[in-house]
């Protein structure tokens, strides 16, 4: 009897594994790279899909990662009939850090759940380099240079540069209008550890690019 | 004996629907709810578990809070090694120069740097790729907590 009531068991927990996990719609691209323009601070994407199963799919939720993106069903449609497609809209802020940055959206329908991606390739319009400074600790206060490149086809100028701490002299120069910039960097002193920032400021039109810092320790 | 037979049938049947039934509440309903427990082996490259990191670096984290403001103002990490960065707020720049010094002398201190959100909040990758740039020259390492905030609430040394 305990043979059958497992075997039975079994059989019962392998029907409702099928049933909770049956195929979910189809995605014709769970990974949608997007090339974020200068300036740009939203952008959209589309996730087409099918329901390629053999019944309808009814989509419950989209549940996005962070209150930066938003989603919709195209057409605001949740049921879907074998052989039918949609579309998920999706509208993401672009954030404040350039580089490549993914946002991450699920759809959740009653078959299932799918995973959507906006790979989004944001420009660093504003480049510092270096981002970090070191002298030791009793060295020689050699000055050392930062160096601030505009890689955008638009000038951008500085309009502040500013010390948190009071460690160290900076003299800001342009080198070319519009498109260079360095920042000489004394420590006052070696004798002691410190930590402070440099940041400047731009007239750039998005955040990301309109503040910068680098910063300078002496350890 | 048939009657015996059937009573048998019928009591399998009974427990036959009982355990039905109550596999699919925990599949349909109860599963989704459950936070599996972390397997360090299981997580996604620069992940870590808490068990983990609390195994192998003790109290020498420096804690990123990457959750919404919202949130931290309603479940607040109070942390004294704790540092609010949040990549999509207007003075996300800010709240990183605050961490700044901490961040960087990290590796001086034998300390590493734990960033943390809620659950599906992508955040935490947002702050710790920005982190890993190699500009910045950080030379701690940098993890991402599996859960996040959910399984940090769970450890009431950290989150009393």
């Amino acid at each position: 009897m305990n043979i059958t009531l497992h075997s039975l068991f079994l059989s019962a927990s392998a029907l409702l594994t099928s049933v909770v996990f049956a195929a979910d719609l189809s995605f014709d691209q769970p990974i949608v790279p997007v090339k974020v323009a200068e300036g740009q601070d939203l952008i959209s994407a589309e996730f087409p899909f099918t329901n390629k199963t053999k019944t309808p799919i009814t989509v419950k939720s989209i549940k996005v990662a962070c209150d930066c993106t938003s989603a919709s069903l195209n057409g605001d449609k949740k049921v879907y009939q074998p052989g039918e497609s949609g579309i998920v809209k999706t509208t993401m802020k672009t954030g404040n850090f350039a580089g490549i940055t993914d946002k991450t959206l699920t759809v959740k329908t009653d078959q299932g759940e799918t995973l959507l991606t906006i790979r989004a390739d944001i420009p660093e319009i504003v480049v510092m380099t270096p981002r970090k400074l070191v002298w030791k600790k009793g060295s020689t206060p050699k000055p050392q240079v930062i160096t601030i490149n505009i890689m955008g086809p638009k000038p951008i100028k500085l309009t502040k540069v500013g010390l948190v701490g009071e460690d160290f002299e900076y003299d800001p120069v342009v080198i070319e209008p519009g498109r260079k910039f360095q920042i000489t960097i004394t420590p006052k002193s070696t004798t002691q550890s410190a930590f402070n920032t440099i940041c400047v400021e731009t007239d750039a039109p998005m955040v990301r690019d309109s503040k910068k810092a680098s910063y300078l320790t002496i350890k | 004996m048939r009657e015996a037979i059937l009573s048998a049938l019928k009591l399998m049947v009974v427990v036959f629907v009982i355990a039905l039934s109550i596999a699919f509440i925990d599949l349909r309903w109860l599963e989704p709810m459950r936070t599996p427990p972390c397997d360090q082996a299981k997580v996604a490259k620069g992940h870590i578990c808490l068990s983990t990191l609390l195994q192998d670096w003790n109290n020498k984290i420096i804690w990123i809070d990457a959750r919404k403001q919202d949130d931290v103002e309603r479940h607040p990490f109070t942390h004294e090694n704790s540092y609010p960065i949040r990549p999509n707020d207007t003075n996300a720049l800010d709240l990183m120069n605050q961490a700044m010094p901490a961040i960087m002398g990290a590796q001086d201190e034998g300390q590493c740097i734990v960033v943390f959100c809620n659950r599906d909040c992508t955040s935490s990758d947002a702050v710790a790729n920005e982190l890993k740039k190699p500009e910045y020259e950080i030379e701690a390492p940098i993890f991402i907590l599996e859960g996040g905030w959910d399984e940090l609430k769970k450890d009431k040394s950290l989150v009393p």
